[in-house]
Protein backbone atom coordinates (compact mmCIF):
# COMPACT_ATOMS: atom_id res chain seq x y z
CA UNK A 1 0.00 0.00 0.00
CA UNK A 2 1.22 3.67 -0.99
CA UNK A 3 1.17 5.82 1.98
CA UNK A 4 -0.86 9.33 2.08
CA UNK A 5 2.62 11.31 2.03
CA UNK A 6 3.88 8.90 -1.27
CA UNK A 7 0.48 9.65 -2.81
CA UNK A 8 1.01 12.95 -2.32
CA UNK A 9 4.64 13.47 -3.77
CA UNK A 10 3.17 11.50 -6.21
CA UNK A 11 0.36 13.75 -7.20
CA UNK A 12 3.15 16.72 -7.02
CA UNK A 13 5.13 15.51 -9.63
CA UNK A 14 2.94 14.77 -11.63
CA UNK A 15 1.80 18.29 -11.85
CA UNK A 16 5.04 19.71 -12.03
CA UNK A 17 5.82 17.13 -15.31
CA UNK A 18 2.52 18.74 -16.63
CA UNK A 19 4.10 22.37 -15.83
CA UNK A 20 7.28 21.50 -17.19
CA UNK A 21 5.97 19.75 -20.39
CA UNK A 22 3.68 23.06 -20.87
CA UNK A 23 5.94 25.48 -20.81
CA UNK A 24 8.21 23.30 -23.04
CA UNK A 25 5.81 22.57 -25.55
CA UNK A 26 6.94 23.43 -28.96
CA UNK A 27 3.95 25.40 -30.22
CA UNK A 28 4.02 25.84 -34.17
CA UNK A 29 2.44 29.40 -33.93
CA UNK A 30 4.85 30.53 -31.80
CA UNK A 31 7.86 29.94 -33.96
CA UNK A 32 9.22 33.38 -36.31
CA UNK A 33 8.53 33.02 -39.70
CA UNK A 34 10.50 34.13 -41.79
CA UNK A 35 8.81 33.93 -45.46
CA UNK A 36 5.61 35.07 -44.65
CA UNK A 37 5.75 38.62 -43.48
CA UNK A 38 4.22 40.92 -45.60
CA UNK A 39 5.96 43.04 -47.78
CA UNK A 40 7.01 46.63 -46.90
CA UNK A 41 7.32 49.34 -48.73
CA UNK A 42 9.43 51.52 -46.79
CA UNK A 43 11.16 48.73 -44.75
CA UNK A 44 13.99 50.62 -43.03
CA UNK A 45 13.99 51.54 -39.31
CA UNK A 46 17.49 52.86 -39.08
CA UNK A 47 19.47 53.38 -36.00
CA UNK A 48 18.85 56.94 -34.62
CA UNK A 49 21.92 58.42 -33.97
CA UNK A 50 19.85 60.52 -30.95
CA UNK A 51 20.37 57.22 -29.14
CA UNK A 52 23.09 55.10 -27.41
CA UNK A 53 21.69 51.96 -28.25
CA UNK A 54 20.88 50.06 -31.08
CA UNK A 55 19.19 46.73 -30.78
CA UNK A 56 17.98 43.90 -33.35
CA UNK A 57 16.10 40.80 -33.12
CA UNK A 58 17.33 38.26 -35.62
CA UNK A 59 14.61 36.20 -36.83
CA UNK A 60 15.48 32.51 -37.38
CA UNK A 61 13.62 29.44 -39.18
CA UNK A 62 15.44 26.74 -39.73
CA UNK A 63 13.77 24.36 -43.03
CA UNK A 64 13.27 20.85 -41.50
CA UNK A 65 15.14 17.96 -42.69
CA UNK A 66 13.65 14.36 -43.86
CA UNK A 67 14.20 11.48 -41.53
CA UNK A 68 17.03 9.05 -42.44
CA UNK A 69 19.85 7.01 -40.80
CA UNK A 70 21.95 9.85 -38.85
CA UNK A 71 19.39 12.94 -38.92
CA UNK A 72 19.44 13.47 -35.07
CA UNK A 73 23.37 13.39 -35.08
CA UNK A 74 23.36 15.34 -37.91
CA UNK A 75 20.97 17.75 -36.19
CA UNK A 76 22.58 17.89 -32.82
CA UNK A 77 26.20 18.42 -34.23
CA UNK A 78 25.89 20.79 -37.09
CA UNK A 79 23.67 23.42 -35.32
CA UNK A 80 25.81 23.90 -32.44
CA UNK A 81 27.81 26.54 -34.91
CA UNK A 82 25.19 27.57 -37.79
CA UNK A 83 21.73 27.22 -39.69
CA UNK A 84 20.50 24.31 -41.12
CA UNK A 85 20.48 26.31 -44.66
CA UNK A 86 24.04 26.19 -44.44
CA UNK A 87 23.12 22.75 -45.63
CA UNK A 88 19.96 23.60 -47.70
CA UNK A 89 21.70 26.43 -49.93
CA UNK A 90 24.02 24.00 -51.38
CA UNK A 91 24.02 22.73 -54.62
CA UNK A 92 24.21 18.56 -54.57
CA UNK A 93 27.53 17.09 -53.64
CA UNK A 94 29.19 13.82 -53.88
CA UNK A 95 29.89 11.63 -50.75
CA UNK A 96 34.10 12.70 -51.57
CA UNK A 97 32.70 16.55 -51.04
CA UNK A 98 30.70 15.93 -48.04
CA UNK A 99 33.46 13.92 -46.50
CA UNK A 100 35.88 16.95 -47.03
CA UNK A 101 33.49 19.50 -45.52
CA UNK A 102 32.73 17.57 -42.36
CA UNK A 103 35.85 16.70 -42.00
CA UNK A 104 37.07 20.57 -42.49
CA UNK A 105 34.51 21.51 -40.12
CA UNK A 106 36.07 19.30 -37.40
CA UNK A 107 40.19 19.96 -38.42
CA UNK A 108 39.44 23.91 -39.48
CA UNK A 109 37.07 24.91 -36.97
CA UNK A 110 37.19 22.73 -34.33
CA UNK A 111 33.58 21.19 -34.26
CA UNK A 112 33.04 18.44 -31.38
CA UNK A 113 32.54 15.37 -33.57
CA UNK A 114 34.26 12.07 -33.30
CA UNK A 115 35.16 10.27 -36.31
CA UNK A 116 32.41 7.72 -35.62
CA UNK A 117 29.70 10.47 -35.36
CA UNK A 118 31.42 12.24 -38.56
CA UNK A 119 30.70 9.12 -40.98
CA UNK A 120 26.85 8.88 -39.33
CA UNK A 121 26.57 12.42 -40.57
CA UNK A 122 28.27 12.13 -43.99
CA UNK A 123 25.95 9.31 -44.75
CA UNK A 124 22.95 11.61 -44.16
CA UNK A 125 24.29 14.37 -46.04
CA UNK A 126 24.93 12.20 -48.95
CA UNK A 127 21.73 10.64 -48.84
CA UNK A 128 19.87 13.89 -48.41
CA UNK A 129 21.91 15.78 -50.73
CA UNK A 130 24.33 13.52 -52.54
CA UNK A 131 24.91 12.84 -56.58
CA UNK A 132 24.07 9.81 -58.08
CA UNK A 133 27.92 8.60 -58.66
CA UNK A 134 29.76 8.75 -55.50
CA UNK A 135 33.05 11.01 -56.29
CA UNK A 136 31.71 11.98 -59.86
CA UNK A 137 32.04 15.64 -60.96
CA UNK A 138 29.60 17.67 -59.95
CA UNK A 139 29.20 19.45 -63.38
CA UNK A 140 25.75 17.94 -64.68
CA UNK A 141 24.70 19.80 -61.77
CA UNK A 142 23.13 23.20 -62.88
CA UNK B 1 43.52 14.78 -34.26
CA UNK B 2 43.28 15.87 -37.79
CA UNK B 3 40.34 13.42 -39.25
CA UNK B 4 40.84 12.11 -43.44
CA UNK B 5 38.10 13.08 -45.37
CA UNK B 6 39.00 9.89 -46.95
CA UNK B 7 38.68 7.65 -43.74
CA UNK B 8 35.07 9.17 -43.02
CA UNK B 9 33.72 7.85 -46.14
CA UNK B 10 33.96 4.44 -45.62
CA UNK B 11 31.33 2.92 -42.52
CA UNK B 12 33.46 0.95 -40.02
CA UNK B 13 32.82 -2.94 -40.12
CA UNK B 14 29.44 -2.73 -38.22
CA UNK B 15 30.08 -6.37 -36.45
CA UNK B 16 29.32 -6.34 -32.52
CA UNK B 17 29.90 -2.89 -32.56
CA UNK B 18 26.40 -2.43 -33.71
CA UNK B 19 24.54 -1.30 -30.37
CA UNK B 20 21.04 -2.41 -30.45
CA UNK B 21 19.62 1.79 -30.36
CA UNK B 22 21.48 2.02 -33.74
CA UNK B 23 20.23 -0.87 -34.79
CA UNK B 24 16.81 -0.23 -34.30
CA UNK B 25 17.45 3.73 -35.71
CA UNK B 26 19.12 1.60 -39.19
CA UNK B 27 15.92 -0.19 -39.07
CA UNK B 28 13.39 2.26 -39.05
CA UNK B 29 14.50 4.88 -41.03
CA UNK B 30 15.19 1.86 -43.49
CA UNK B 31 11.60 0.84 -43.31
CA UNK B 32 10.31 4.88 -43.29
CA UNK B 33 12.41 5.44 -46.50
CA UNK B 34 12.56 1.77 -48.25
CA UNK B 35 16.19 2.02 -48.57
CA UNK B 36 18.61 0.46 -46.34
CA UNK B 37 21.91 1.80 -47.30
CA UNK B 38 22.37 5.37 -46.98
CA UNK B 39 24.59 5.63 -50.19
CA UNK B 40 22.79 3.61 -52.48
CA UNK B 41 22.86 5.04 -55.43
CA UNK B 42 19.02 4.69 -56.63
CA UNK B 43 17.60 6.43 -53.70
CA UNK B 44 19.78 9.39 -53.27
CA UNK B 45 18.02 13.39 -53.66
CA UNK B 46 14.20 11.47 -53.28
CA UNK B 47 13.69 12.40 -49.90
CA UNK B 48 14.96 16.46 -49.92
CA UNK B 49 11.79 17.52 -52.04
CA UNK B 50 10.55 18.84 -48.81
CA UNK B 51 12.75 21.78 -48.71
CA UNK B 52 10.83 24.00 -51.41
CA UNK B 53 12.78 24.76 -54.73
CA UNK B 54 13.68 28.44 -55.88
CA UNK B 55 14.83 31.50 -53.87
CA UNK B 56 13.64 32.31 -49.96
CA UNK B 57 13.41 36.28 -49.10
CA UNK B 58 13.51 36.82 -45.86
CA UNK B 59 13.16 40.42 -43.68
CA UNK B 60 15.96 41.34 -41.11
CA UNK B 61 16.39 44.03 -38.61
CA UNK B 62 16.82 47.68 -40.41
CA UNK B 63 16.51 45.53 -43.86
CA UNK B 64 14.37 45.59 -47.11
CA UNK B 65 13.49 41.96 -48.53
CA UNK B 66 16.73 40.02 -49.21
CA UNK B 67 17.47 36.89 -50.58
CA UNK B 68 18.06 34.85 -47.74
CA UNK B 69 21.41 32.50 -48.09
CA UNK B 70 21.25 31.69 -43.99
CA UNK B 71 19.96 32.80 -41.15
CA UNK B 72 22.56 31.90 -38.25
CA UNK B 73 24.78 33.69 -38.86
CA UNK B 74 22.70 35.83 -41.51
CA UNK B 75 24.45 35.93 -44.67
CA UNK B 76 21.41 38.16 -47.10
CA UNK B 77 21.84 38.76 -50.87
CA UNK B 78 21.20 42.23 -52.79
CA UNK B 79 18.60 41.50 -55.77
CA UNK B 80 20.11 42.63 -58.43
CA UNK B 81 17.56 45.31 -59.35
CA UNK B 82 18.79 47.30 -56.46
CA UNK B 83 22.26 48.14 -58.61
CA UNK B 84 20.00 50.05 -60.82
CA UNK B 85 21.01 53.12 -58.61
CA UNK B 86 24.43 53.97 -58.17
CA UNK B 87 24.39 53.59 -54.59
CA UNK B 88 23.21 50.75 -52.81
CA UNK B 89 20.67 51.82 -50.37
CA UNK B 90 21.83 50.45 -46.65
CA UNK B 91 18.41 48.25 -46.29
CA UNK B 92 19.32 46.47 -49.55
CA UNK B 93 23.06 46.51 -48.61
CA UNK B 94 24.22 42.15 -48.49
CA UNK B 95 24.95 40.82 -45.39
CA UNK B 96 27.83 38.20 -44.80
CA UNK B 97 28.92 37.40 -41.00
CA UNK B 98 31.30 33.85 -40.20
CA UNK B 99 29.86 32.70 -37.06
CA UNK B 100 26.66 33.00 -35.39
CA UNK B 101 27.89 35.08 -32.29
CA UNK B 102 27.24 38.43 -34.23
CA UNK B 103 26.48 41.73 -31.42
CA UNK B 104 22.82 42.33 -31.86
CA UNK B 105 23.25 45.07 -28.98
CA UNK B 106 25.31 47.94 -28.85
CA UNK B 107 25.73 50.96 -26.38
CA UNK B 108 27.54 53.28 -27.01
CA UNK B 109 28.19 54.69 -23.63
CA UNK B 110 30.12 51.78 -23.25
CA UNK B 111 31.19 51.19 -27.01
CA UNK B 112 35.49 51.95 -27.62
CA UNK B 113 37.57 51.49 -30.50
CA UNK B 114 40.97 50.37 -29.05
CA UNK B 115 44.09 51.12 -31.16
CA UNK B 116 47.08 49.48 -29.41
CA UNK B 117 49.79 47.20 -29.93
CA UNK B 118 53.43 48.46 -31.23
CA UNK B 119 52.63 52.16 -30.84
CA UNK B 120 53.66 54.92 -28.59
CA UNK B 121 50.07 55.26 -26.69
CA UNK B 122 47.70 53.35 -27.30
CA UNK B 123 44.04 55.05 -27.92
CA UNK B 124 41.04 53.93 -26.57
CA UNK B 125 37.89 56.06 -28.01
CA UNK B 126 34.49 56.30 -27.55
CA UNK B 127 32.21 57.09 -31.24
CA UNK B 128 32.15 60.80 -30.26
CA UNK B 129 35.36 61.24 -29.74
CA UNK B 130 35.94 59.58 -33.35
CA UNK B 131 33.65 61.76 -34.86
CA UNK B 132 35.12 65.15 -33.20
CA UNK B 133 38.45 64.37 -32.29
CA UNK B 134 39.36 63.54 -36.41
CA UNK B 135 38.61 64.97 -39.59
CA UNK B 136 35.71 63.33 -41.01
CA UNK B 137 36.20 62.15 -44.84
CA UNK B 138 34.35 60.74 -47.64
CA UNK B 139 34.39 57.82 -50.04
CA UNK B 140 32.15 55.88 -52.69
CA UNK B 141 33.22 52.29 -53.07
CA UNK B 142 32.54 49.00 -53.97
CA UNK B 143 32.28 46.38 -51.20
CA UNK B 144 32.66 43.29 -52.76
CA UNK B 145 32.20 39.56 -50.72
CA UNK B 146 35.22 37.44 -52.21
CA UNK B 147 32.51 34.55 -52.88
CA UNK B 148 30.47 36.25 -54.85
CA UNK B 149 28.86 34.86 -57.60
CA UNK B 150 30.06 31.46 -56.02
CA UNK B 151 27.04 29.53 -57.32
CA UNK B 152 28.05 30.32 -61.11
CA UNK B 153 31.36 28.22 -60.98
CA UNK B 154 31.31 24.91 -62.63
CA UNK B 155 31.77 22.12 -61.29
CA UNK B 156 30.03 23.83 -58.34
CA UNK B 157 32.02 24.53 -54.62
CA UNK B 158 31.03 24.23 -51.23
CA UNK B 159 30.31 27.69 -49.67
CA UNK B 160 27.80 30.57 -49.64
CA UNK B 161 25.74 29.78 -52.62
CA UNK B 162 25.71 33.71 -54.27
CA UNK B 163 24.74 34.70 -57.39
CA UNK B 164 25.78 38.40 -58.41
CA UNK B 165 24.35 40.22 -55.33
CA UNK B 166 27.32 39.86 -52.94
CA UNK B 167 27.73 43.56 -53.68
CA UNK B 168 27.29 46.77 -52.82
CA UNK B 169 28.30 50.46 -53.73
CA UNK B 170 28.04 52.96 -50.98
CA UNK B 171 28.92 56.64 -49.60
CA UNK B 172 31.24 55.82 -47.06
CA UNK B 173 32.28 58.36 -43.94
CA UNK B 174 34.61 58.23 -41.38
CA UNK B 175 38.22 58.83 -39.97
CA UNK B 176 41.19 57.90 -41.79
CA UNK B 177 42.90 55.34 -40.58
CA UNK B 178 46.29 56.64 -41.23
CA UNK B 179 45.24 59.84 -38.46
CA UNK B 180 44.21 57.15 -35.69
CA UNK B 181 47.58 55.45 -36.52
CA UNK B 182 49.82 58.80 -36.07
CA UNK B 183 47.91 60.01 -32.95
CA UNK B 184 48.78 56.52 -31.38
CA UNK B 185 52.29 56.83 -32.79
CA UNK B 186 53.31 54.03 -35.05
CA UNK B 187 56.74 52.64 -33.41
CA UNK B 188 59.55 51.61 -36.07
CA UNK B 189 59.39 48.12 -37.06
CA UNK B 190 55.71 47.74 -37.66
CA UNK B 191 54.69 45.44 -40.19
CA UNK B 192 50.85 44.52 -39.97
CA UNK B 193 47.95 45.72 -38.79
CA UNK B 194 45.51 43.46 -37.44
CA UNK B 195 41.43 44.35 -37.04
CA UNK B 196 39.36 42.89 -35.15
CA UNK B 197 35.41 43.23 -34.30
CA UNK B 198 32.52 42.15 -32.13
CA UNK B 199 31.38 39.13 -33.55
CA UNK B 200 32.55 36.12 -31.48
CA UNK B 201 33.29 32.41 -32.88
CA UNK B 202 30.54 29.78 -31.20
CA UNK B 203 33.21 28.06 -29.75
CA UNK B 204 36.31 28.42 -27.58
CA UNK B 205 38.69 26.88 -29.58
CA UNK B 206 37.88 28.21 -32.81
CA UNK B 207 39.60 31.36 -34.53
CA UNK B 208 38.05 34.74 -33.38
CA UNK B 209 37.60 36.53 -36.78
CA UNK B 210 40.62 39.15 -37.38
CA UNK B 211 41.85 40.43 -40.66
CA UNK B 212 45.26 42.21 -40.95
CA UNK B 213 46.46 44.69 -43.72
CA UNK B 214 50.45 45.51 -44.18
CA UNK B 215 51.63 48.80 -42.40
CA UNK B 216 52.02 50.82 -45.77
CA UNK B 217 48.42 50.30 -46.99
CA UNK B 218 47.04 50.67 -43.65
CA UNK B 219 48.86 54.17 -43.23
CA UNK B 220 47.32 54.98 -46.77
CA UNK B 221 45.18 58.12 -47.10
CA UNK B 222 42.02 55.43 -48.50
CA UNK B 223 41.33 53.14 -46.01
CA UNK B 224 39.04 54.45 -43.69
CA UNK B 225 36.96 53.32 -40.17
CA UNK B 226 33.51 54.58 -41.32
CA UNK B 227 30.65 55.16 -38.85
CA UNK B 228 28.35 56.25 -41.81
CA UNK B 229 27.44 54.32 -44.92
CA UNK B 230 25.34 56.69 -47.16
CA UNK B 231 25.14 59.69 -44.59
CA UNK B 232 23.32 57.58 -42.30
CA UNK B 233 24.70 55.30 -39.29
CA UNK B 234 25.78 51.63 -40.60
CA UNK B 235 22.77 48.76 -39.86
CA UNK B 236 24.13 46.32 -37.41
CA UNK B 237 24.18 43.71 -39.79
CA UNK B 238 26.18 45.78 -41.72
CA UNK B 239 28.64 46.50 -38.57
CA UNK B 240 26.98 49.23 -36.63
CA UNK B 241 29.09 51.20 -35.45
CA UNK B 242 31.96 50.86 -36.91
CA UNK B 243 33.33 49.47 -39.90
CA UNK B 244 36.88 49.69 -41.79
CA UNK B 245 36.95 50.31 -45.23
CA UNK B 246 39.46 48.62 -47.93
CA UNK B 247 38.73 50.90 -51.11
CA UNK B 248 39.32 48.27 -54.32
CA UNK B 249 39.95 45.22 -51.84
CA UNK B 250 37.32 42.51 -50.91
CA UNK B 251 34.97 42.84 -48.17
CA UNK B 252 36.65 40.41 -45.56
CA UNK B 253 38.91 43.01 -44.96
CA UNK B 254 35.91 45.44 -44.10
CA UNK B 255 35.40 44.43 -40.70
CA UNK B 256 32.28 44.95 -39.10
CA UNK B 257 31.88 46.31 -35.50
CA UNK B 258 35.67 46.97 -35.81
CA UNK B 259 36.63 47.41 -31.78
CA UNK B 260 40.32 46.62 -32.01
CA UNK B 261 43.13 47.82 -33.97
CA UNK B 262 46.36 46.48 -33.42
CA UNK B 263 49.60 47.25 -34.93
CA UNK B 264 52.38 44.49 -35.06
CA UNK B 265 56.10 44.16 -35.55
CA UNK B 266 55.86 40.95 -37.06
CA UNK B 267 53.95 39.27 -40.03
CA UNK B 268 50.15 38.47 -38.61
CA UNK B 269 49.36 35.03 -38.50
CA UNK B 270 45.84 34.14 -38.25
CA UNK B 271 43.55 31.81 -39.48
CA UNK B 272 41.43 34.26 -41.23
CA UNK B 273 44.78 35.36 -43.42
CA UNK B 274 46.76 31.96 -42.77
CA UNK B 275 44.17 29.36 -43.56
CA UNK B 276 41.31 30.99 -45.12
CA UNK B 277 40.38 33.39 -47.92
CA UNK B 278 43.69 32.44 -50.09
CA UNK B 279 43.60 32.15 -53.89
CA UNK B 280 45.93 30.54 -55.86
CA UNK B 281 48.88 32.74 -56.76
CA UNK B 282 48.13 34.15 -60.29
CA UNK B 283 46.42 36.61 -62.33
CA UNK B 284 42.76 35.43 -62.15
CA UNK B 285 42.93 32.71 -59.42
CA UNK B 286 42.74 30.25 -61.73
CA UNK B 287 42.98 26.00 -61.18
CA UNK B 288 41.72 23.03 -61.68
CA UNK B 289 39.62 20.21 -59.47
CA UNK B 290 42.28 17.51 -61.07
CA UNK B 291 45.74 20.23 -60.12
CA UNK B 292 44.86 22.30 -57.04
CA UNK B 293 47.04 25.13 -56.63
CA UNK B 294 50.01 24.62 -54.19
CA UNK B 295 51.16 28.38 -54.20
CA UNK B 296 48.48 30.74 -52.61
CA UNK B 297 48.32 33.94 -51.19
CA UNK B 298 45.58 35.69 -49.28
CA UNK B 299 42.75 36.94 -51.66
CA UNK B 300 43.67 40.83 -51.78
CA UNK B 301 42.23 43.79 -54.56
CA UNK B 302 39.22 42.79 -56.83
CA UNK B 303 39.26 41.76 -60.46
CA UNK B 304 37.17 43.78 -62.93
CA UNK B 305 34.18 43.15 -63.49
CA UNK B 306 30.95 44.16 -65.46
CA UNK B 307 26.71 42.70 -64.95
CA UNK B 308 24.10 44.17 -66.86
CA UNK B 309 21.13 45.09 -64.84
CA UNK B 310 18.60 46.25 -67.64
CA UNK B 311 16.62 44.90 -69.05
CA UNK B 312 15.40 42.05 -66.71
CA UNK B 313 12.82 40.64 -65.53
CA UNK B 314 10.04 41.70 -65.60
CA UNK B 315 11.19 44.00 -68.04
CA UNK B 316 9.08 43.72 -71.09
CA UNK B 317 11.28 44.71 -74.61
CA UNK B 318 9.44 44.90 -77.80
CA UNK B 319 10.86 44.14 -80.92
CA UNK B 320 10.83 47.80 -82.96
CA UNK B 321 11.21 49.74 -79.91
CA UNK B 322 14.17 51.05 -78.41
CA UNK B 323 15.56 49.62 -75.17
CA UNK B 324 18.62 50.67 -72.56
CA UNK B 325 20.74 47.98 -71.70
CA UNK B 326 22.18 49.31 -68.89
CA UNK B 327 24.32 48.11 -66.13
CA UNK B 328 27.64 48.47 -64.10
CA UNK B 329 31.62 47.97 -63.77
CA UNK B 330 34.05 48.61 -61.25
CA UNK B 331 37.75 47.16 -60.71
CA UNK B 332 40.06 47.74 -57.96
CA UNK B 333 40.83 51.74 -58.48
CA UNK B 334 42.63 51.73 -61.93
CA UNK B 335 38.71 52.77 -63.30
CA UNK B 336 36.82 51.54 -66.17
CA UNK B 337 38.11 52.93 -69.10
CA UNK B 338 35.81 51.21 -71.90
CA UNK B 339 32.65 48.37 -71.61
CA UNK B 340 31.34 46.92 -74.50
CA UNK B 341 28.19 44.89 -75.28
CA UNK B 342 27.11 42.22 -77.42
CA UNK B 343 23.60 41.01 -77.96
CA UNK B 344 24.38 37.98 -79.80
CA UNK B 345 26.27 36.06 -77.13
CA UNK B 346 29.44 37.71 -77.75
CA UNK B 347 29.83 37.38 -81.15
CA UNK B 348 29.82 40.87 -81.50
CA UNK B 349 30.39 43.77 -79.66
CA UNK B 350 29.76 47.67 -79.58
CA UNK B 351 30.96 50.60 -77.25
CA UNK B 352 28.65 51.45 -74.53
CA UNK B 353 28.75 55.07 -73.23
CA UNK B 354 29.73 55.30 -69.63
CA UNK B 355 28.13 57.58 -67.13
CA UNK B 356 30.35 60.45 -65.22
CA UNK B 357 32.87 59.36 -63.02
CA UNK B 358 31.87 61.59 -60.55
CA UNK B 359 31.55 59.22 -57.89
CA UNK B 360 35.49 58.24 -58.29
CA UNK B 361 37.25 55.61 -59.34
CA UNK B 362 36.36 52.81 -56.49
CA UNK B 363 32.24 53.17 -56.99
CA UNK B 364 30.40 51.54 -59.59
CA UNK B 365 30.32 53.30 -63.40
CA UNK B 366 27.90 52.91 -64.69
CA UNK B 367 27.40 52.39 -68.72
CA UNK B 368 24.46 52.63 -71.48
CA UNK B 369 23.92 51.23 -74.90
CA UNK B 370 19.94 52.06 -76.83
CA UNK B 371 18.83 48.56 -78.32
CA UNK B 372 16.73 48.55 -80.75
CA UNK B 373 15.90 44.70 -81.27
CA UNK B 374 14.02 43.97 -85.10
CA UNK B 375 12.65 40.63 -84.53
CA UNK B 376 11.40 38.94 -81.76
CA UNK B 377 13.08 36.20 -79.84
CA UNK B 378 15.66 35.15 -77.30
CA UNK B 379 18.99 37.35 -77.27
CA UNK B 380 22.79 36.42 -74.99
CA UNK B 381 23.25 39.72 -73.51
CA UNK B 382 26.72 40.04 -72.31
CA UNK B 383 29.07 42.96 -71.23
CA UNK B 384 32.93 43.11 -71.06
CA UNK B 385 34.77 46.25 -69.36
CA UNK B 386 38.31 47.46 -69.48
CA UNK B 387 40.25 49.09 -67.34
CA UNK B 388 43.11 52.13 -66.90
CA UNK B 389 45.55 49.91 -66.24
CA UNK B 390 45.00 47.22 -69.34
CA UNK B 391 42.96 44.43 -67.64
CA UNK B 392 39.72 43.43 -69.15
CA UNK B 393 37.19 40.57 -68.54
CA UNK B 394 37.35 37.28 -70.83
CA UNK B 395 35.76 34.20 -71.30
CA UNK B 396 37.76 31.33 -70.13
CA UNK B 397 37.22 28.53 -67.43
CA UNK B 398 37.55 30.43 -64.49
CA UNK B 399 37.81 28.29 -61.31
CA UNK B 400 38.90 27.57 -58.11
CA UNK B 401 38.17 25.18 -55.28
CA UNK B 402 37.06 28.40 -52.73
CA UNK B 403 34.74 29.84 -55.70
CA UNK B 404 36.38 32.96 -55.17
CA UNK B 405 37.30 36.76 -57.75
CA UNK B 406 34.41 35.92 -60.37
CA UNK B 407 35.08 37.99 -63.51
CA UNK B 408 34.57 36.07 -66.41
CA UNK B 409 31.81 37.61 -68.93
CA UNK B 410 28.29 37.01 -67.43
CA UNK B 411 25.59 36.24 -70.22
CA UNK B 412 21.98 36.75 -69.72
CA UNK B 413 19.23 35.95 -71.71
CA UNK B 414 16.33 38.06 -72.46
CA UNK B 415 13.32 37.80 -74.50
CA UNK B 416 12.28 40.25 -77.23
CA UNK B 417 8.19 40.27 -77.60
Amino acid sequence: MITRKQLLALVGFVILGAIIIWIGRDDPSQRPKIEEQPPVQTPVTQPSTQSDFNQITLPHDDPEFPPGPGRELFLARCTVCHSLRYITMQPNFSKKVWAKEVAKMINTYKAHITGEEAREIINYLATVKGTDQDGASNSKLK
Amino acid sequence: MILKPEELQDPKPEGDAVSRRRFLQLASAAAMSGAFSACHSQYTNTSFISVPPGQTVARFPEKAELLLLTDRPPQLETPIHYFREDLTPNEAFFVRWHYEGIPTYIDLRTFRLKVGGHVDKPLTLTLDELKHQFDATSIVAVNQCSGNSRSLFLPRVPGGQWKNGAMGNARWTGVRLKDLLQRAGVKSGAVDVSFGGLDEAPLFNMSKFVKALGIEHALSDEVLVAYSMNDKPLPMLNGFPLRLVVPGWYATYWVKSLASIKVLPEKFHGFWMDKAYLIPKNADAVETPENLATDTVPINKMNVRSLIVSPDLPDLVRAGATAEIQGIAFDSGSGISKVEVSIDGGKNWQAATLDSDALGKYSFRRFRLPWTPQSSGAYQLASRAYTNDGKFQRVFDQWNKSGYMRNVIEQREVTVI
